[in-house]
């Protein structure tokens, strides 16, 4: 009995894949396409790329068939071998029903994929396959073609495509079809065209579909650039089902109630006794922001997050398997917030490298990332990152908005309520600092040099968590090779380390403190030295050379340095070029300062003293004052290469 | 009731001592290893190796124990290892040793999972990495894992190393092998004779053992020769065996180890395929001289054929026919090896054979140590008039006859039918990799405007045509910036034109223009002109303590001529002083000439080793010191 309902599952399933809705969609006759003047002599040009999107429903729920089609022409070597291994990836439960790849040589031959070519590999703990294969007889000038379809599990709570690349595009499509008592929300973003809506366009099913041709490359190679902020893409949602009756799905509302009763769930009693023996290990300490870091630490260091890790029954698991997915993570964290009277706020939001929060769009694909708000205390705390300790969180996440789940009491019962706001960089913290003295006094060929350094906030907090990472025998190597970024090859002396480990990320300044031979430093022309005083600081980023600027400058945070150099002189000299060492460049927004690097220098006593300050308070500007932003930067890296003149005087 | 209470007090004993005992061994790793969260308390690597049905049957126990030392040991709750087709996995298990309510209890691993490991080179492998994820992992807690391998094939028995990231407390590496079963052996890099080792019988086989305690993490120093120069370690083979009175050899000298590889590529391109043939011809058409035959040949596999590595099982070892390859448009050093002796053979080109190579990161010379350990790498030897070339062609940009940087000064096992030959690989010579610049610059208010002229060549031309690659527009003007930069970073390219012959072995050549804004330092009556504007090994001291030798992936030989041209007003004071380095291990020259009102600087400059040993440190650090206050020196003007 039980093999017939098997065989019979296996016969329906079969009949249905036979007919899924891109069975007989195959490759075209090939014809030469003319290319646009503009493209013909760029390394991949994609000729046309296809994207359809075939949403179903029946008893057992919705899902689609994704079909991807792209034609690329590849004119060079190195385009050949960036294409000539394709990986098609697929997720457990989603099926790859085809995958078709031809070769369409320069002099017209074909030659087309063998399944007996195709290999297959599956990462058992991200429950990720792929197909993969070399692609045969790929050579510069030929037209590689793709066909994939895929059945998966329709992505109806908001998803963004972006068509745009770093390679140009020909013409392409997309078409979403769906049944017609389903309707979108959608929007094209940076340029590319309106989508249309072609209602019962067959039987039952209607279609929003876009056209686009000739569409530029977008390069990624620009310094300070968001490069998925400026590309263009098509973001859609499913906004109502008229069948069901529900005319406003998706929305911020729908999300903040479900994800607040999902993480204020009520525990069995084995997980709240397990939760309450864990807060009684953490330390009751003062201030507020001490006692979110330390039951931070508790957990960080605990509690393993592991995204595909679902094997804990119920939460009291959680402490012997160490391990835990994002919602019991959560959970932890809202039962020990509780527990010590902290209130707290969920926010979900976006990597704004990856995809920016959309204020206009309310779809779940601005909520991929989180973060908890303590609205006491105006900070915030990245419960699934091991290395920010708040008020540290990752600095993508800032600088746009983010949904604030708002806990509301309605008499007995609190729901939690969305609300869109600003999450602000936590730009209180240390500013980076360096005091530098060079001692020209005891040696002017070889002086001895004393750096100290303080990287404050997140410069600091790249560093301290490799304390605790790299062992101790290989900790002092890294830094040995990043101190050379200072002492510019010179002799180590001394290298010391302040506020090292994960613990002090966010807390205190990463100090890193070198002593070294400053000889490298000092070039002789006659009886004058001359003092590479400006390398000190280190190399600085350039925008020397000019190119046209395609995307606005955006920076990872608002930053700040303040730098101080003192030149102890040696009796009877002077320095002859001061003029050298006073200049400042800003940038304005009207009559506020946005950016500024400037140096003054003053002389006291037997000392010279260069005092320097930079900062960028913004983490945007846009091209209309990209010019007067590469002069701050190029001012920082001129500093860099001031001499100092020392001659007797 | 008496008793009863007999045995709780035995139990609160017991919990009490395993617990002190946890703590107490926390205590004492954690002084012996500070800084360190994990220390590997026993990593045991068994070969058993036996005969059954006249057959060999290899089989390893691997076991590792671990402690967790602090609260971020914690974080480390999952241990990997490796199998594969040839070297399948039988069993595995793994438990924590935790205290729970007092008492140590062993906890069996909680989940495991599987996934491709390969190196990032390699397209597809066999090799699969298991991952095994524990529970309970605390301070004091102990993760203890096991699994059984067998090695199908006698001949490929792993290195065992005594290092790793993490310290070790006790690292053994045993054979246990049946009495008519002789083993070979040599230890690498154990200079003070850290490794113990034993020899013993147990229940009628034979025991060598080889242990080392005590074992710091391993450290990687920047230019360094890879692990196995540096790292303590066994390469242990089979010798022989016997069967029936009658021995059978396995591994001990080139012979054998040849034989065993002739079986790979006894078959290969036995069968001529049309299509190579005619491919053969077509390239090799209106050329007449052998050598130039077997270049165009060479050429045309770099061009057409892409690297594309398959590693699974004897994949790694076999290398396809010609026709496959020549179809496919890919493959690995071994296809592109088959496809060119193919090639050679079709264009009637004598003495073009296949060639076994370790790479550099491999420090062993086949009479040292004849076992598959030794190579790692296939390429094409071409023998003529007794000389010796070697191809190879996974270097799209590499010159004809010109060995690639990995493998220079390594050793090549040469096929020869049924024979072979050991040949050194040479180390290309500075003169050969040339990098030829001349620059002329004159001042413009606060700028050096400047022409210049750059020549590469050899191996140097190789290494920036792979870097430069397909980048066009702003991306390649920034490479070529980045390229011939000058000065400092306020080098300004505002011009260049690239002449990149067909033909690898001329020179990549761009001219160029470029601006140098503040470049000059001055004072109201001085100006002062840094004249050398291409530093090299200006950084390069070797660090204080340093233990592993220094490597250079290329020696090149630098030839810069700046003509500075003097500003009309100005009157030369002093103009820096010549000079000249030659030791063992570098030669430099550097001489000012001034000729009307240009000041000529001509610098000529290279290393002579790829290697520099410990013991030459000292002379290394002095030269660049000397180097470094040359470059120091200015032109003086009074203005």
């Amino acid at each position: 009995m039980k093999i017939s309902f098997s065989f019979a599952a296996f016969l329906c399933a079969f009949v249905a894949f036979a007919q899924f809705p891109f069975h007989d969609y195959t490759y075209q006759e090939h014809k030469e396409i003319e290319l646009p003047l503009k493209y013909a002599n760029e390394n991949e040009i994609v000729l046309h790329k296809d994207l359809k999107i075939y949403l179903e429903t029946n008893a057992n729920g919705a899902f689609q068939y994704f079909l991807y089609h792209e034609k690329t022409l590849l004119n060079s070597d190195q385009a050949v071998e960036r294409n000539n291994r394709i990986y098609v990836p697929f997720r457990e439960g989603e099926q790859l029903l085809v995958n078709k790849v031809r070769v369409i040589g320069k002099n017209g031959k074909i030659t087309e994929l063998k399944k007996s070519d195709i290999l297959e590999e599956t990462d058992e703990e991200r429950g990720l396959s792929y197909q993969y294969y070399a692609v045969n007889g790929l050579e510069k000038g030929a037209v590689l073609e793709k066909i994939f379809v895929l059945r998966q599990t329709p992505e109806l709570r908001g998803k963004t495509v972006v068509f745009q690349e770093t390679d140009p595009i020909v013409k392409g499509s997309f078409e979403l079809i769906f049944p017609d008592h389903l309707q979108f929300k959608y929007k094209s973003a940076n340029g590319l065209p309106e989508a249309e809506l072609e209602q019962n366009y067959k039987t039952d099913f209607s279609k929003i579909s876009i056209t686009f041709g000739n569409i530029d490359a977008l390069p990624d190679d620009e310094l300070y650039s968001n490069w998925n902020a400026h590309a263009q893409k098509f973001t859609y949602k499913l906004q109502t089902n008229v069948v069901a009756g529900l005319f406003s799905l998706n929305t911020y509302n729908e999300f903040a109630q479900n994800i607040y009763a999902n993480l204020y769930t009520k525990h069995d009693k084995k997980s709240v006794k397990a939760l309450d023996q864990f807060a009684k290990k953490i330390k009751v300490v003062t201030p507020t922001l001490n006692q979110i870091r330390e039951i931070e630490r508790k957990v960080k260091e605990s509690i393993n997050f592991n995204r595909y890790y679902e094997d804990n029954k119920n939460l009291a698991e959680i402490f012997d398997s160490k391990q835990a997915n994002i919602l019991e993570i959560l959970q932890v964290y809202a039962y020990l917030f509780d527990k010590f009277n902290i209130p707290i706020e969920f926010v979900f939001t976006s990597d704004r490298a990856q995809h920016v929060f959309d204020d206009d769009f309310d779809t779940y694909d601005n909520l991929k990332e989180i973060l908890i708000y303590f609205p006491n205390d105006k900070i915030f705390m990245e419960p699934l990152s091991f290395e920010y300790r708040a008020p540290l969180f990752s600095f993508t996440f800032a600088g746009q908005n983010g949904l604030f789940i708002v806990p509301k009491e309605f008499g007995k019962m609190t729901i939690g309520v969305p609300v869109i706001k600003k999450i602000e960089h936590p730009t209180s913290l240390s500013p980076n600092t360096l005091n530098i003295s060079i001692n020209l006094r005891e040696d002017i060929n070889n002086p001895t040099v004393v750096s100290k350094k303080y990287f404050g906030g997140y410069a600091g907090a790249q560093l301290q968590p490799l304390k605790d990472m790299v062992p101790p025998e290989i900790y002092p190597e890294l830094f040995r090779q990043f101190a050379e970024n200072y002492t510019q090859g010179g002799e180590l002396l001394k290298m010391e380390f302040e506020n090292e480990g994960t613990e002090k990320v966010g807390l205190l300044p990463f100090g890193f403190h070198l002593t070294y031979e400053g000889g490298v430093l000092i070039q002789k022309a006659a009886d004058v030295y001359l003092l590479r005083l400006g390398e000190t600081i280190g190399q600085q980023l350039e925008f020397y050379q000019d190119h046209e600027r395609i995307l606005p400058v955006e920076i990872d945070f608002p930053a700040r340095y303040q730098r101080t150099i003192t030149i102890l002189m040696p009796e009877g000299f002077t320095l002859a070029n001061p003029e050298d060492f006073n200049f400042v460049e800003r940038v304005f927004d009207g009559e506020v300062i946005i950016a500024e690097f400037s140096v003054k220098t003053r002389v006291d006593g037997n000392k010279i003293i260069v005092e320097n300050e930079e900062f960028y308070s913004r983490i945007h500007y846009p091209l209309s004052i990209f010019k007067d932003y590469t002069r701050v930067i190029n001012a920082a890296a001129d500093f860099n290469k001031r001499v100092a003149v020392i001659k007797k005087k | 009731m008496r008793y009863c209470g007999q045995i709780l007090f035995l139990f609160l004993f017991v919990c009490h001592f395993w617990a002190v005992k946890a703590q107490d061994l926390v205590e004492i790793y954690k002084n012996k290893y500070p800084g360190h969260h994990e220390v590997m308390l026993s990593n045991k690597h068994t070969y058993h190796i036996r005969l059954e049905k006249n057959k060999l049957k290899i089989t390893q126990d691997n076991t590792f124990e671990s402690l967790i030392l602090t609260e971020m040991g914690r974080k480390n709750i999952s241990e990997s290892f490796s199998f594969s087709d040839l070297v399948p996995l039988k069993s595995f298990d793994g438990y924590t040793m935790a205290m729970v309510n007092g008492k140590e209890r062993k906890i069996p691993f909680k989940t495991f999972s599987d996934k491709s490991s390969r190196e990032s080179f390699v397209f597809y492998d066999d090799v699969k990495e298991r991952k095994i994820t524990f529970s309970n992992v605390d301070i004091g807690s102990r993760k203890i894992y096991s699994y059984q391998s067998e090695f199908l094939d006698p001949f490929l028995l792993h290195r065992h190393i005594f290092a790793d990231y993490k310290p070790i407390n006790q690292s053994i590496f045993e054979m246990v092998v049946d009495k008519n079963i002789e083993i070979g052996y040599k230890v690498f890099n154990d200079p003070l004779n850290r490794i113990k080792f034993e020899k013993s019988e147990r229940k009628g086989q034979t025991v060598y053992s080889w242990s080392m305690d005590n074992i710091t993490p391993f450290k990687i120093e920047n230019n360094h020769p890879g692990i196995l120069h540096t790292a303590p370690h066994i390469v242990a083979y089979i010798k022989k065996y016997e069967v029936n009175n009658q021995s059978n050899q396995v591994l001990g000298d080139i012979d054998l180890l040849y034989k065993y590889y002739l079986d790979f590529v006894k078959n290969l391109n036995l069968q001529t395929d049309p299509n190579v043939e005619a491919l053969a011809l077509k390239i090799t058409e209106n050329i007449n001289d052998e050598s130039e035959k077997l270049k165009a040949i060479f050429q045309w596999v770099q061009q057409h054929i892409k690297y594309v590595a398959f590693e699974n099982a004897y994949e790694g070892f076999v290398p396809r026919e010609a026709k496959t390859v020549y179809e496919r448009k890919f493959g690995d050093c071994k296809d592109m090896s088959s496809l060119i002796t193919a090639l050679a053979k079709s264009a009637g080109i004598p003495n073009v054979n296949l060639a076994w190579v370790g790479t550099r990161r491999i420090p062993y010379g086949y009479a040292e140590l004849a076992t598959p350990a030794v190579d790692d790498h296939m390429i094409v030897a071409y023998e003529k008039d007794g000389k010796y070339m070697f191809l190879d062609a996974t270097d799209r940009e590499l010159p004809f006859g010109l060995p690639s940087n990995f493998i220079q000064g390594k050793e090549a096992l040469v096929q020869k039918g049924d024979n072979f030959s050991v040949v050194k690989i040479p180390v290309v010579d500075p003169k050969k990799n040339l990098q030829i610049e001349s620059v002329s610059l004159r001042f413009e208010n606060t700028k050096c405007i400047g022409v210049g002229n750059a020549k590469m060549s050899g191996l140097l031309r190789s290494y920036v045509q792979n870097e430069l690659g397909d980048a066009k527009n702003r991306a390649r003007q920034e490479k070529i910036r980045g390229l011939l930069q000058k000065g400092n970073n306020r080098f300004v390219l505002t011009h260049f034109e690239e002449n990149i012959p067909d033909d690898k072995n001329q020179a990549y050549e761009v001219s160029y223009a470029f601006e140098l804004d503040n470049y000059l330092v001055s004072t109201s009556n001085q100006m002062f002109i840094n004249p050398i504007l291409d530093k090299s090994l200006e950084r390069m001291l070797i660090e204080k303590g340093r233990t592993s030798d220094f490597v250079l992936d290329f020696l090149i030989h630098q030839d810069f001529t700046y003509e500075w041209q003097m500003p009309a007003n100005a009157e030369i004071t002093y103009i820096p002083e010549a000079l000249k380095i030659e030791n063992d291990l570098l030669y430099v020259s550097i001489n000012y000439e001034k000729r009307a009102n240009v000041i000529h600087v001509h610098m000529q400059l290279h290393v002579k080793k790829l290697t520099i040993k410990a013991s030459e440190f000292e002379l290394w650090n002095q030269s660049i010191r000397m180097l470094r206050a040359a470059f120091a020196e200015n032109i003086v003007l009074k203005i």
